[in-house]
This record gives C-alpha cells, structure tokens and sequence, in this order.
C-alpha cells in the first residue's frame, strides 16, 4: 500500500516565458520546484485556488506539458527523459479524465469509436493482438463497469447529458487498464446531483480496479470524500501536504486556514472570522512566502525569507508561523 | 426542412454542363480535336457545328471539350496539390511553437508574394511549356493558402483535450492530424477548396492566354482566347464560347463555395 507509484522531484513549469519581442516580461511560474508522491492505490488530493498551479501539475505528472525542469518517476522510471515512443508505449498505464467532459470528445465522432480508440491505436502500435471482437466486448464490460449501455454507442457527445459524458470520459480512460488517473476537476462542471453520483463511481472503480488517483479540484467538500492525502497549492508551490483529515480538521497553513473559511459543509469545522483577509492581486512576494500578501498572520520574516516545505507525521507544511 | 440553397443549385448548374463535356471528350468527341476542314472554315453554329469552326475548319465544340478537360483537370490537381501541401503544413504550424513555425510563416508570405503568373512565367522558361508547369504553379500558390486556413481552424481545435486524451490514448501526431484535427476543420477547407478552384480555373486560362501552358496545337480554352481574339469582328463565337465556358466554370465554383459557406457553417 505505501509502495510509491508516481513521484514528482523539483517540477518547474513557466508559461510563455517571455522571448527577446515578447511584452511580458517576467512570467511567473505555474510551477515551481515541486515535490510530492503518490503511493499504490491511494488518492492524492490537489487544491488551491484557479491559477495555483494544481491542473499543470495533473497534466505535467502525465507529461501532457513538458516541466521546464525536474522529474516525474514512474514506477521508479524517469517519464521526461522517455522518448515519444516509449512515451507512447507508456501511455496506457496513465489515463485522465477531464474537467469539461464536452472538450474531452470529439465532436465528430461517435461515441462507440472514441471508446475503441485507445485499444485500437494499441493495436496497431504494440502488436497487442486484439480484434475487433475482443475490443467490442471490453467496450461492453467497461460500459456496464461505468453504467451506460450499448445504445450509447452511436451517439455523439452533444447527444449525451454531462454525467454521460463524463462516464464516457472515465470508460475511455479505463479501456487500457491503467494504473493511475489524473482527473481534473473531473466533476466541477456537473450538477451537484451528478456530482455524487461520479465521485461514487471514482471510489467504487477505484475499490474494484486497485486504481490509484491524483484528483486535481478546488471543492475541497469532494476532496474530502475521495482523498487519503491532500495537496494544497498556492501560487505554484506546495504549501501544505498530508492526511486529508489532518489538513482539512486542523489546517497548519494560514492559506489553508481560509480555503476551508469559504467551504460551506457541514463536515468540516466552520470558523466565523471577524474579517477575511483582503485579496491583493499581484502582491505576491518574490523573496518571502508567496502568500505573504494576503496573510492575516504575516510577520516582518514572512517578506524576507521564504519558508520551505517541511514537517512530520503524515503533515507538511511551508510556513514560519504554522496554526498547528 | 432543408430547403436547398439556391447559389448551391445554381453553382452546381453552372459546373454540370461543363463538366459532362470534359468526361464526354475522356471517349468521345464529335470530331478529331485537330482535324483540319479548310472547306468548312470559320462557320457559324449550326447543326453539325453547334460552337461553329475555326479558320481552319476545326470544330469549335470538340476543341472546346478538350480544353475544358484540360482546365478542369489542371485545376482540380493544382488545388489537390494545394491542399495536400498546404493543410498538413498548416496544422503542423499550429501545433508547433510560434517562434519555431516562425521561418514558415514568413515563407507563405514570400510565396504570396509571387503572383501565380510570373512563377507559371519561371518555370516555363525552365521546363518550357508544359501542363505540369502549370499545376505546380497554381498548386504553389495555393499552399499558403490551405496553410492559413488550416492553421487557423486548427488552433482552437488543438486546444480541446480530446487532442489531449488521444494523445494520453497513444496516438501520434499523424493519427491526430487525419482522425480529430482533420474531421473538425473540414468545413472551412471544403469551402476554401471549391473557391480556389475557381482561381484556379481563371488562372489556367490565364497561362494558356499567355502561352505558358500546352504548346500548341493542343487546344485550352485560353489558348483558344488568344488565337480567335482578332477574328472576334468576323466570327465572335470563336471567343464567346471559350470565354462563357471560363465563366461558366469560374462562377459556378464560387456559387458553391458560397453556398457552402453557410450550409457547412454551424
């Protein structure tokens, strides 16, 4: 169970970092110098706020995005330093599934050759001998896995409702068994309804299938639900990990703190505060801790040194003046 | 529900009466392309001459044919050509970074910067005259054409994650250009496909009128331009034929491609 299967050393990823025309000047990173692994078989919440950097750190652990620097090891093999085939040879043993189900399908196919398509690339690729046959019936067997049936098949995704969809979405990454999922807010964008009806599919897919999940999210009420460990982010870096009942019932960062402040559950503590903490865009440090801006606990150290990530029994946190 | 759009019908009218003449010239035509008729010369239209005959007594209706066969085919290969250079090339713009796909983007400028006349004008005079030179110059100036359509409609796309998932699902780039990219851009090329070969056909007129296609006797319909233009007083048939045919063609090209426009258009 505490067997690593993925493992992030040092990630860096900065967007249209400015070339010699470019107008903006300074970009700053989405990702910067993380660290964090995922054991066999449990779930890794990522959370932080649009812009954090928790969706391209999901999609770099997948090597959608090359990092600017550091490695992603896979079952202990460096997966950036793959070529594209062996990336491609790879690839079944990593799925995602996405936030908006509509864009993860393509609209000119029918729903019934999406599905077909990782087996059938595969196939073709790896000398895997499936036939058509074969294909057919593991296409059935995932549909009843997920609950749609065969009419589905030859529809197209506008013809689907958005929980369809994104049952298709999770058919489709499961069609070549993988080991780990990458899902991106993969249930933000349905209705709350719906919502449970997906995260109790991801837990059941994942209790049947030994399945191991990385669940990128800013609803930290589903993250509660379906993680064993929680990521929080801010601003491109980690700065607090560990059990989610840890994190979420006695947060350590003052970030943290106040996600939980603007959560609305019942199953986690709710603290009126007096005030929030203003929101300054932009403010963030460059030399101290990057939360130092909008910190209702900031100290003169916060905006000189920044605090690294660091701690015990199953908690991380990067912090000078922790809350607990 | 679908009541069919008039410049469709129209355009597809216009393409149809040609269009059966060049495949009726492929087994048959009325009389020998070339064959000479002195004692026939320069008559009207009538019954066995229906486009009437040339001042050497050859009938106007087969040359016609055979020139709109000519015209048609260097048309529809100058924009395959086009578009089997300029989308993938295209796409591959897109897809790559802007400062890498920079040095092609400043190419398709320069190739634009050629008028399709004076690069037909270039390679005559290194292969002569001939139908190839006239397809790879029509061809060339169309690939920066499909490549910017392409390039265009593909960016959005590429940006959709089910370029992602196929990619997660182990496709390369090829299989993602012809199976996701291609399907979800086709409309925009279809309608550009249908437009530039309307240019194309004006454009092989143009070169057959200048002498940089077919060396003669081979008849094309600009060629045919040329030849009857100073006989326009005495047999005006000789000219408005050939030139209603490259009208004909022109704008029933440009019908469909308009009309496609809004039927492909969602």
């Amino acid at each position: 169970m505490s067997e690593v299967l993925l493992e992030a050393r040092d990630l860096t990823k900065t967007y249209g970092g400015g070339g010699l025309l470019s107008r903006r000047r300074r970009a700053r990173p989405a990702l910067d110098h993380v660290s964090v692994s995922v054991s066999r078989g449990e779930t890794l919440g990522l959370v932080g706020e649009s812009g954090c950097g928790k969706s391209t750190l999901g999609r770099t652990l997948l090597r959608l995005h090359e990092p600017d620097s550091g490695e992603v090891f896979f079952e202990g093999r460096d997966i950036i330093a793959l070529s594209a085939g062996d990336m491609r040879r790879l690839r079944p043993e990593m799925q995602m599934v996405f936030q908006d189900s509509y864009a993860a399908l393509n609209p000119k196919r029918r729903i019934g050759a999406l599905l077909a398509e990782p087996m059938r690339v595969h196939r073709r690729r790896a000398g895997a001998a499936w036939t058509p046959a074969e294909i057919a019936e593991r296409i059935d067997e995932l549909l009843d896995l997920v609950g749609l049936n065969r009419t589905h098949l030859q529809r197209y995704a506008h013809e689907m409702s958005g929980g369809q969809r994104q049952r298709v979405n999770i058919a489709r990454a499961l069609m070549l068994s993988p080991k780990l999922i990458v899902a991106d807010e993969p249930v933000s964008a349905l209705d709350v309804s719906i919502q449970a009806q997906v995260v109790n599919l991801l837990v059941d897919l994942q209790q049947r299938l030994g399945l191991t999940y990385v669940f990128v999210s800013h609803d930290l009420g589903v993250v509660r639900q379906i993680a064993d460990r929680v990521a929080v982010m801010y601003g491109g870096v980690i700065v607090e990990l560990g059990d989610t009942d840890t994190v979420l019932h006695r947060p350590a960062h003052p970030y943290t703190a106040a996600l939980l402040d603007a959560v609305l559950d019942p199953h986690l503590p709710f603290r009126r505060r007096a005030s929030a903490p203003p929101v300054v865009t932009g403010a963030d440090s460059d030399i101290g801790c990057r939360y130092a801006g909008r910190c209702a606990n900031v100290a003169p150290l916060c905006r000189q040194r920044r605090p690294e990530l660091g701690g015990q029994d199953g908690r991380m946190v990067a912090c000078h003046f922790p809350l607990a | 529900m679908n009541r069919p759009d008039p410049r469709l019908l129209l355009g597809a009218t216009c393409l149809a009466g040609p269009i059966a003449l060049a495949l009726l010239s492929l087994a048959w035509t009325p009389f020998a392309v070339n064959g000479l008729d002195i004692a026939h010369r320069l008559l009207p239209p009538d019954a066995a001459h229906p486009f009437g005959t040339d001042g050497f007594g050859r009938d106007l209706l087969s040359r016609s044919m055979a020139g709109l066969r000519a015209t048609i085919a260097t048309a529809l290969a100058a924009t395959g050509l086009g578009a089997a250079i300029g989308i993938p090339l295209g796409i591959t713009i897109a897809a790559s970074h802007e400062r890498r796909s920079a040095p092609l983007r400043r190419l398709a400028d320069l190739v634009f910067a050629f008028p399709p006349v004076l690069t037909a004008a270039m390679l005559a005079a290194l292969w002569g005259g001939s139908a190839a030179g006239a397809v790879v110059a029509i061809g060339a100036f169309d690939v920066p054409v499909f490549a910017r359509i392409a390039a265009a409609a593909a960016l959005p796309v590429l940006a959709q994650d089910f370029i992602a998932a196929s990619r997660l699902a182990g496709r390369g780039p090829l299989g993602v250009l012809w199976w996701h990219i291609l399907p979800n851009i086709a409309a925009p090329l279809i309608v550009q496909a249908s437009l530039q070969a309307g240019i194309a056909v004006l454009a092989e007129a143009g070169l057959t009128y200048l002498g940089f296609g077919l060396p003669p006797p081979a008849p094309s319909l600009g060629g045919m331009l040329k030849d009857y233009q100073s006989a326009l007083g005495a047999a005006p048939w000789l000219v408005l034929i050939p030139g209603a045919l490259v009208t004909l063609l022109v704008l029933g090209c440009n019908l469909l491609g308009d009309g496609l426009r809004d039927r492909l258009a969602r």
